[in-house]
C-alpha cells in the first residue's frame, strides 16, 4: 500500500490542475460560508432559528454551516478525481502500469487511496475552517456538539468521489465523465419530482447529499409542516451513511469488474 | 536445450468483426532474440498485448517462465508496446521512479541513472516528457524496459522514430543484452534490422503463424535463383508453377524464387535442352524471404 501511495504522490505533486482546484476550493469555502451567514442572518429575524446572541458561526452551528457549504465544493474536488483517473487512459499509463506489473486490483486500490486522502484533506480543511470561524465568534467553546457532521461529510466525499472515479473508468474521457457526473446530479433531482419519496430517498446522489443537510433544515422545513415529517426523514442519519458507503462499495466493485473484463 | 521462457498455445483473439488471432502457438527459449514478423494487421501487437496482460484472449493459453499468467511474471519482463506511455508533465527521472516503484526496486536512483545513460538521455533527465522528440520518447521507453534488469525484454517496434545512429545504438544494446543472457522478443517491420539481430523468427499473416524457425532456416526456405538465358520464355513454360515469384526480369536475366532447388532446375533445363549462359543461387535477405512467405 505504501508503494501505491508513493506512486500516486509522484504523479499528483507536479500536476498543476490539482493545485489550482485545491486552491480554488480553499478560497471559496470560507467565502461561501460568509454568504450563507448573510442569508441566515436575514431569515433569522423572521424564523428565530438561533438566539440573537449567537451567529451561524457559533459552536455548534458552525459544523452544519461548514459541512453544508463544503458539500457543494465536493463537486469541484470530484473533478480532480476525474482528471487523475482519465489521465491514466489518455496518457495510456494505466495500460503501461499493468504491463510493468501492477495488478488491476492495485490500480483500483491506488485510486481509492487518492480518493481517501483527497476526502481526508477536504474534511480536515472543513474542520479547520469550522474551528477558526467558531473560535473567532468567542461565544462558547462547545466544539463537540454536532461535530459528527464532519464525519458524515467525510463519508459524503468518499461517496461522491467514488462515483466520479467509477464514471471515469466507465467513460475514460474527462469531459464526458464530468458532464455525466453533474448530469446524474441534475437528473436525480428531475426524476425525484416524479418518484415517490420512498424510492427517491434511495437514489445515490440524493441519499448522499442528506449527510450534510442545510443548517436548520428541520426548523425551517419540517417543524413548520409536521405531517410531511416522514417524507423528510425516511431514513435515520446512520442508515443514510451506511447506504452511502454501500453505494461507494458498488462503484468500486463495478469499476474493478469492468477493468478485469475489458481490454485496456 | 535451453529453458522455455514463454510458451504460447493456440492463442485466439476476436474483436467485434475481426478475427485478429487464429490459434497461434510458439515457444521462446532463454537467450533467443525472437523476432515476430508480419505485415500491418497480422496480429503481432495483439499477440504481445495478450502476453503482457492488457488484452484478453478468447481462447488458448500462454505461460511465462513456466508460471502461467501470474501477474508477478510481468515484473520480470521489461516491455515496450506500441507507443512510449509516460506522464507528459513529469520529467524522465520521475517517470522512471514510477516504473521503479511498480517493479519493486529498493534503490531506484542508480538504476534510473544507468538506464538513462544506456539510451543517451542523461543530459535531458530533468526535462519534461512532453518536451521530448519522438526519438527521445522512444529512448526513454527503452530505458524503462531496462530499469529492473529484467530477464526478458518485449519490444514492439523499438526503433520507431529513431534516427539512423539511434537505430544502430539500439541494435548494439539488444545484442549486448543477448550476450548477457537476456531473452528478447521483438516485433518490427524493419526487416534489415531484424535480420541483423534475431536468432529465431515467426512470420505472421492474418492472425496465423505461417512460418517459424531459426533465422537462417527461414531465410533459405525458397531459393532465390538467377538465370541468364536467351530462352527465358521457354524456361518459364517449363518450370510453370514451380516459379513462385519473379523478382526481376530484364533483357535475358530473370531472378525468381522457386520451390525447386537450383540443382533440380538445372537438371530439368538440361533434360529439356534449354541452355543457360549462367545459373546461380543468390543469398536471400530476410526481406525477400518474408515477401516470399507473405505472397505465397
Amino acid at each position: 500500500m505504501k508503494k501505491l501511495i508513493q506512486i500516486e504522490w509522484i504523479k499528483i505533486k507536479k500536476l498543476n490542475s490539482v493545485k489550482i482546484i485545491l486552491a480554488i476550493y480553499m478560497v471559496l469555502l470560507p467565502i461561501s460560508m460568509l454568504g450563507l451567514n448573510a442569508f441566515f442572518e436575514k431569515i433569522n429575524v423572521k424564523l428565530n432559528l438561533f438566539p440573537s446572541s449567537e451567529t451561524m458561526f457559533s459552536f455548534p452551528n458552525v459544523w452544519g454551516v461548514v459541512t453544508y457549504s463544503a458539500s457543494y465544493f465536493n463537486l469541484l474536488l470530484a473533478v480532480i478525481v476525474i482528471i487523475l483517473t482519465t489521465n491514466e487512459f489518455s496518457n495510456r499509463t494505466l495500460r503501461q502500469h499493468v504491463i510493468d506489473g501492477l495488478t488491476k486490483r492495485e490500480v483500483i486500490l491506488s485510486k481509492f487511496l487518492v480518493v481517501f486522502f483527497l476526502s481526508a484533506i477536504a474534511t480536515f480543511y472543513s474542520l479547520l475552517v469550522g474551528t477558526v470561524f467558531g473560535l473567532s465568534q468567542g461565544k462558547g467553546l462547545d466544539l463537540y456538539t454536532n461535530i459528527h457532521f464532519i464525519g458524515l461529510f467525510f463519508i459524503q466525499t468518499l461517496c461522491y468521489f467514488g462515483l466520479a472515479f467509477f464514471l471515469s473508468i466507465l467513460l475514460r474521457r474527462p469531459a464526458l465523465s464530468i458532464i455525466l457526473f453533474y448530469g446524474i446530479l441534475f437528473l436525480e433531482v428531475v426524476i425525484g419530482i416524479f418518484l415517490p419519496d420512498s424510492v427517491y430517498a434511495f437514489m445515490p446522489m440524493n441519499n448522499t447529499s442528506k449527510l450534510t443537510p442545510l443548517p436548520f433544515f428541520r426548523e425551517i422545513f419540517v417543524d413548520s409542516n409536521p405531517k410531511h415529517r416522514h417524507e423528510f426523514y425516511m431514513l435515520d442519519l446512520w442508515q443514510v451513511a451506511l447506504l452511502s458507503l454501500l453505494f461507494m462499495f458498488i462503484w468500486y466493485a463495478i469499476a474493478l469488474s469492468r477493468l478485469n473484463r475489458k481490454d485496456l | 536445450m535451453s529453458e522455455t521462457i514463454l510458451e504460447v498455445t493456440d492463442l485466439d483473439k476476436k474483436y467485434k468483426d475481426v478475427h485478429a488471432l487464429g490459434g497461434i502457438s510458439f515457444k521462446v527459449r532463454q537467450g533467443q532474440i525472437f523476432g515476430i514478423l508480419g505485415p500491418n494487421g497480422s496480429g503481432k501487437t495483439t499477440t504481445l498485448a495478450i502476453l503482457l496482460g492488457i488484452l484478453k484472449a478468447n481462447k488458448g493459453t500462454f505461460s511465462w517462465f513456466g508460471n502461467g499468467t501470474d501477474d508477478a511474471n510481468r515484473k520480470r519482463i521489461g516491455a515496450l508496446l506500441e507507443t512510449p506511455n509516460f506522464y507528459p508533465y513529469l520529467n524522465a527521472i520521475d517517470n522512471l521512479r514510477i516504473v521503479a516503484k511498480i517493479k519493486d526496486l529498493s534503490d531506484p536512483m542508480p538504476a534510473i541513472e544507468n538506464a538513462l545513460a544506456k539510451v543517451g538521455l542523461t543530459d535531458r533527465a530533468k526535462s519534461k516528457f512532453k518536451s521530448y522528440s519522438l526519438g527521445m520518447k522512444q529512448r526513454l521507453a527503452i530505458a524503462s524496459t531496462l530499469l529492473s534488469d529484467p530477464e526478458v525484454l518485449v519490444l514492439d517496434e523499438p526503433t520507431n522514430g529513431l534516427d539512423p545512429m539511434g537505430i544502430v545504438d539500439i541494435r548494439r544494446l539488444i545484442l549486448k543484452l543477448k550476450d548477457e543472457g537476456k531473452t528478447i522478443v521483438i516485433a518490427s517491420h524493419i526487416l534489415d534490422e531484424m535480420e541483423k539481430i534475431c536468432t529465431d523468427v515467426i512470420i505472421m499473416r492474418k492472425g496465423k503463424v505461417i512460418r517459424d524457425g531459426k533465422l537462417d532456416e527461414v531465410m533459405q526456405d525458397k531459393e532465390h535463383v538467377i538465370i541468364r538465358s536467351k530462352e527465358l520464355s521457354k524456361i518459364k513454360d517449363l518450370l510453370g508453377s514451380h516459379i513462385l515469384r519473379v523478382v526481376n526480369e530484364q533483357n535475358s536475366v530473370m531472378e525468381f524464387t522457386s520451390d525447386l532447388s537450383s540443382l533440380e532446375i538445372n537438371k530439368q533445363l538440361a533434360l529439356a535442352t534449354i541452355y543457360c549462359e549462367e545459373i546461380f543461387v543468390k543469398n536471400q535477405s530476410l526481406e525477400q524471404s518474408f515477401i516470399s512467405h507473405i505472397e505465397a
